[in-house]
Protein backbone atom coordinates (compact mmCIF):
# COMPACT_ATOMS: atom_id res chain seq x y z
CA UNK A 1 0.00 0.00 0.00
CA UNK A 2 2.78 2.58 0.87
CA UNK A 3 4.56 1.99 -2.39
CA UNK A 4 0.92 2.17 -4.06
CA UNK A 5 0.59 5.43 -2.67
CA UNK A 6 4.35 7.23 -3.45
CA UNK A 7 3.62 6.03 -7.46
CA UNK A 8 0.40 7.94 -7.06
CA UNK A 9 1.95 10.78 -5.53
CA UNK A 10 4.37 11.10 -8.07
CA UNK A 11 2.08 10.66 -10.88
CA UNK A 12 0.32 13.36 -9.72
CA UNK A 13 3.61 15.15 -9.73
CA UNK A 14 4.37 14.07 -12.98
CA UNK A 15 1.08 15.40 -14.31
CA UNK A 16 1.37 18.52 -12.12
CA UNK A 17 4.47 19.32 -13.85
CA UNK A 18 3.36 18.54 -17.34
CA UNK A 19 -0.36 20.30 -16.87
CA UNK A 20 -0.11 22.24 -13.76
CA UNK A 21 2.34 25.04 -12.05
CA UNK A 22 5.86 24.80 -11.55
CA UNK A 23 5.39 24.88 -7.82
CA UNK A 24 2.56 22.41 -7.30
CA UNK A 25 4.81 20.30 -9.20
CA UNK A 26 7.66 21.11 -6.93
CA UNK A 27 5.80 20.38 -3.59
CA UNK A 28 4.48 17.63 -4.63
CA UNK A 29 7.89 16.07 -5.89
CA UNK A 30 9.35 17.40 -2.49
CA UNK A 31 6.36 16.24 -0.47
CA UNK A 32 7.25 12.37 -2.09
CA UNK A 33 10.33 12.29 -1.84
CA UNK A 34 10.66 12.53 1.98
CA UNK A 35 7.40 10.12 2.19
CA UNK A 36 10.15 7.76 0.13
CA UNK A 37 12.78 8.06 1.96
CA UNK A 38 10.43 7.93 5.43
CA UNK A 39 9.36 4.81 3.04
CA UNK A 40 13.02 3.23 2.86
CA UNK A 41 13.95 3.59 6.33
CA UNK A 42 10.85 1.97 7.81
CA UNK A 43 11.84 -1.34 4.84
CA UNK A 44 15.51 -1.02 5.59
CA UNK A 45 14.84 -1.28 9.55
CA UNK A 46 13.20 -4.88 9.04
CA UNK A 47 14.86 -8.22 8.25
CA UNK A 48 14.29 -9.10 4.72
CA UNK A 49 12.66 -12.76 5.54
CA UNK A 50 13.47 -14.45 2.17
CA UNK A 51 11.91 -18.37 1.46
CA UNK A 52 14.43 -19.68 -0.14
CA UNK B 1 24.33 22.88 -25.77
CA UNK B 2 21.31 25.14 -26.63
CA UNK B 3 18.13 24.56 -24.67
CA UNK B 4 16.66 22.60 -27.48
CA UNK B 5 19.46 20.02 -27.53
CA UNK B 6 18.89 19.50 -24.05
CA UNK B 7 15.04 18.93 -24.47
CA UNK B 8 15.84 16.04 -26.73
CA UNK B 9 18.10 14.68 -24.10
CA UNK B 10 16.14 15.10 -21.53
CA UNK B 11 13.17 13.44 -23.50
CA UNK B 12 15.80 10.39 -24.17
CA UNK B 13 16.29 9.78 -20.85
CA UNK B 14 12.23 9.59 -20.22
CA UNK B 15 12.44 7.15 -22.94
CA UNK B 16 15.44 5.33 -21.05
CA UNK B 17 13.18 5.95 -17.47
CA UNK B 18 10.13 4.15 -19.52
CA UNK B 19 12.29 1.16 -21.00
CA UNK B 20 13.54 0.39 -17.49
CA UNK B 21 9.99 0.21 -15.72
CA UNK B 22 8.30 -1.89 -18.69
CA UNK B 23 11.19 -4.52 -18.56
CA UNK B 24 10.41 -4.67 -14.85
CA UNK B 25 7.15 -5.16 -15.50
CA UNK B 26 7.25 -7.70 -18.75
CA UNK B 27 9.93 -9.74 -16.16
CA UNK B 28 7.02 -9.50 -13.56
CA UNK B 29 4.06 -11.09 -15.45
CA UNK B 30 6.60 -13.27 -18.21
CA UNK B 31 8.56 -15.18 -14.75
CA UNK B 32 5.65 -14.59 -11.88
CA UNK B 33 8.19 -12.88 -9.81
CA UNK B 34 6.41 -10.80 -7.61
CA UNK B 35 8.43 -7.48 -6.86
CA UNK B 36 9.59 -7.08 -3.22
CA UNK B 37 8.74 -3.82 -1.15
CA UNK B 38 12.78 -2.51 -1.82
CA UNK B 39 12.39 -3.80 -5.30
CA UNK B 40 8.89 -1.21 -5.49
CA UNK B 41 10.75 1.08 -3.74
CA UNK B 42 13.61 1.05 -6.74
CA UNK B 43 10.28 1.19 -9.67
CA UNK B 44 9.33 4.27 -7.58
CA UNK B 45 12.75 5.93 -7.76
CA UNK B 46 12.85 5.29 -11.51
CA UNK B 47 9.55 7.54 -11.64
CA UNK B 48 11.11 9.50 -9.64
CA UNK B 49 13.73 10.67 -11.77
CA UNK B 50 11.31 11.56 -14.38
CA UNK B 51 9.45 14.74 -13.04
CA UNK B 52 12.61 16.36 -13.86
CA UNK B 53 13.13 15.99 -17.48
CA UNK B 54 9.17 16.53 -17.53
CA UNK B 55 9.59 19.78 -16.11
CA UNK B 56 12.27 20.40 -17.97
CA UNK B 57 10.75 20.05 -21.47
CA UNK B 58 7.49 21.83 -20.15
CA UNK B 59 9.09 25.06 -18.74
CA UNK B 60 12.61 24.77 -20.68
CA UNK B 61 16.24 23.65 -18.49
CA UNK B 62 16.75 24.68 -14.86
CA UNK B 63 19.30 23.51 -12.58
CA UNK B 64 16.59 23.37 -9.88
CA UNK B 65 15.04 20.36 -12.41
CA UNK B 66 18.18 18.41 -12.53
CA UNK B 67 18.84 19.30 -8.83
CA UNK B 68 15.42 17.25 -8.41
CA UNK B 69 16.70 14.26 -10.41
CA UNK B 70 20.12 14.48 -8.95
CA UNK B 71 17.83 13.80 -5.41
CA UNK B 72 15.85 10.97 -6.99
CA UNK B 73 18.96 9.45 -8.26
CA UNK B 74 20.44 9.25 -4.76
CA UNK B 75 17.38 7.82 -3.10
CA UNK B 76 17.24 4.75 -5.65
CA UNK B 77 21.15 4.25 -5.39
CA UNK B 78 20.26 4.13 -1.36
CA UNK B 79 17.54 1.70 -1.78
CA UNK B 80 19.12 -0.72 -4.39
CA UNK B 81 22.84 -0.70 -2.71
CA UNK B 82 20.98 -1.94 0.42
CA UNK B 83 19.38 -4.56 -1.36
CA UNK B 84 22.75 -5.38 -3.39
CA UNK B 85 24.01 -5.82 0.05
CA UNK B 86 20.91 -7.79 1.43
CA UNK B 87 22.33 -10.52 -0.87
CA UNK B 88 25.85 -9.94 -1.11
CA UNK B 89 26.90 -12.89 0.87
CA UNK B 90 28.43 -15.91 -1.08
CA UNK B 91 26.01 -18.65 -1.82
CA UNK B 92 23.13 -16.15 -1.19
CA UNK B 93 21.28 -16.83 -4.49
CA UNK B 94 19.59 -13.28 -4.44
CA UNK B 95 15.77 -12.19 -4.91
CA UNK B 96 14.26 -12.88 -7.94
CA UNK B 97 16.25 -14.32 -11.59
CA UNK B 98 18.87 -12.36 -12.98
CA UNK B 99 18.44 -10.67 -16.10
CA UNK B 100 22.40 -10.81 -18.28
CA UNK B 101 23.92 -11.52 -14.93
CA UNK B 102 23.13 -9.52 -13.15
CA UNK B 103 19.81 -8.91 -10.59
CA UNK B 104 17.04 -6.49 -11.50
CA UNK B 105 18.49 -4.52 -8.18
CA UNK B 106 22.39 -4.67 -9.33
CA UNK B 107 21.27 -2.91 -12.27
CA UNK B 108 19.21 -0.30 -10.63
CA UNK B 109 22.18 0.71 -8.59
CA UNK B 110 24.49 1.17 -11.66
CA UNK B 111 21.62 2.44 -13.67
CA UNK B 112 21.09 5.35 -11.09
CA UNK B 113 25.29 5.89 -10.26
CA UNK B 114 25.05 6.45 -14.28
CA UNK B 115 21.92 8.63 -14.28
CA UNK B 116 23.95 10.48 -11.39
CA UNK B 117 27.13 10.96 -13.25
CA UNK B 118 24.36 11.60 -16.83
CA UNK B 119 23.00 14.83 -14.93
CA UNK B 120 26.16 16.13 -13.54
CA UNK B 121 28.05 16.43 -17.04
CA UNK B 122 24.54 17.78 -18.79
CA UNK B 123 24.76 20.74 -16.18
CA UNK B 124 27.91 21.33 -17.28
CA UNK B 125 26.86 23.00 -20.13
CA UNK B 126 25.58 26.72 -18.90
CA UNK B 127 24.31 27.92 -22.68
CA UNK B 128 21.10 25.85 -22.11
CA UNK B 129 19.60 27.95 -19.23
CA UNK B 130 19.38 31.13 -20.86
CA UNK B 131 16.22 32.51 -21.01
CA UNK B 132 14.16 33.49 -24.41
CA UNK B 133 11.58 35.50 -23.90
CA UNK B 134 9.06 32.87 -25.64
CA UNK B 135 9.54 29.16 -24.21
CA UNK B 136 10.62 27.05 -26.86
CA UNK B 137 7.53 24.61 -28.44
CA UNK B 138 7.57 21.36 -27.18
CA UNK B 139 8.94 18.66 -30.43
CA UNK B 140 6.55 15.83 -30.48
CA UNK B 141 9.25 13.14 -29.62
CA UNK B 142 9.36 15.09 -26.19
CA UNK B 143 5.20 15.25 -25.39
CA UNK B 144 5.44 11.19 -26.77
CA UNK B 145 8.26 10.53 -24.08
CA UNK B 146 6.24 12.46 -21.29
CA UNK B 147 3.00 10.78 -21.89
CA UNK B 148 4.78 7.41 -22.08
CA UNK B 149 6.26 7.75 -18.73
CA UNK B 150 3.43 8.82 -17.03
CA UNK B 151 1.56 5.59 -18.85
CA UNK B 152 4.10 2.87 -17.57
CA UNK B 153 4.23 4.47 -14.37
CA UNK B 154 0.15 3.97 -13.49
CA UNK B 155 0.69 0.58 -15.02
CA UNK B 156 3.07 0.37 -12.00
CA UNK B 157 0.70 1.93 -9.93
CA UNK B 158 -1.70 -0.47 -10.90
CA UNK B 159 0.46 -3.03 -10.58
CA UNK B 160 1.16 -2.59 -6.83
CA UNK B 161 -2.46 -1.83 -6.08
CA UNK B 162 -3.23 -5.62 -7.11
CA UNK B 163 0.17 -7.18 -5.30
CA UNK B 164 -0.13 -5.42 -2.30
CA UNK B 165 -4.25 -4.33 -1.82
CA UNK B 166 -4.73 -2.00 0.80
CA UNK B 167 -2.06 -3.64 3.03
CA UNK B 168 1.46 -3.70 3.78
CA UNK B 169 3.12 -5.21 1.35
CA UNK B 170 4.77 -8.49 2.03
CA UNK B 171 8.27 -8.79 2.19
CA UNK B 172 8.27 -12.30 -0.05
CA UNK B 173 5.19 -11.66 -2.00
CA UNK B 174 3.72 -15.12 -3.59
CA UNK B 175 0.57 -13.72 -4.80
CA UNK B 176 -2.04 -10.67 -5.67
CA UNK B 177 -3.67 -10.11 -2.99
CA UNK B 178 -6.25 -7.98 -4.93
CA UNK B 179 -6.64 -10.98 -7.73
CA UNK B 180 -7.17 -13.60 -4.72
CA UNK B 181 -9.81 -11.93 -3.54
CA UNK B 182 -7.38 -10.70 -0.34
Amino acid sequence: MDQTVLFFLFLLAMLAAWLGPRPLAAALFGAALVLTVADFFHHATSALTLSF
Amino acid sequence: MSARTAILLNALGLYAISLVLLLGLVFQFLWHELPCPLCLLQRVAFVTLAVGPILNIRHGPRPSHYAMSLLAALVGMMVAVRQVMLHILPGNPGYGSAVAGLHYYSWAALIFVFAIVLIGLVLLFDRQFDRTPVAPAVPTFAALAVWLTIIVAAANAASTLLECGFTWCAEDPIRYILLDGG
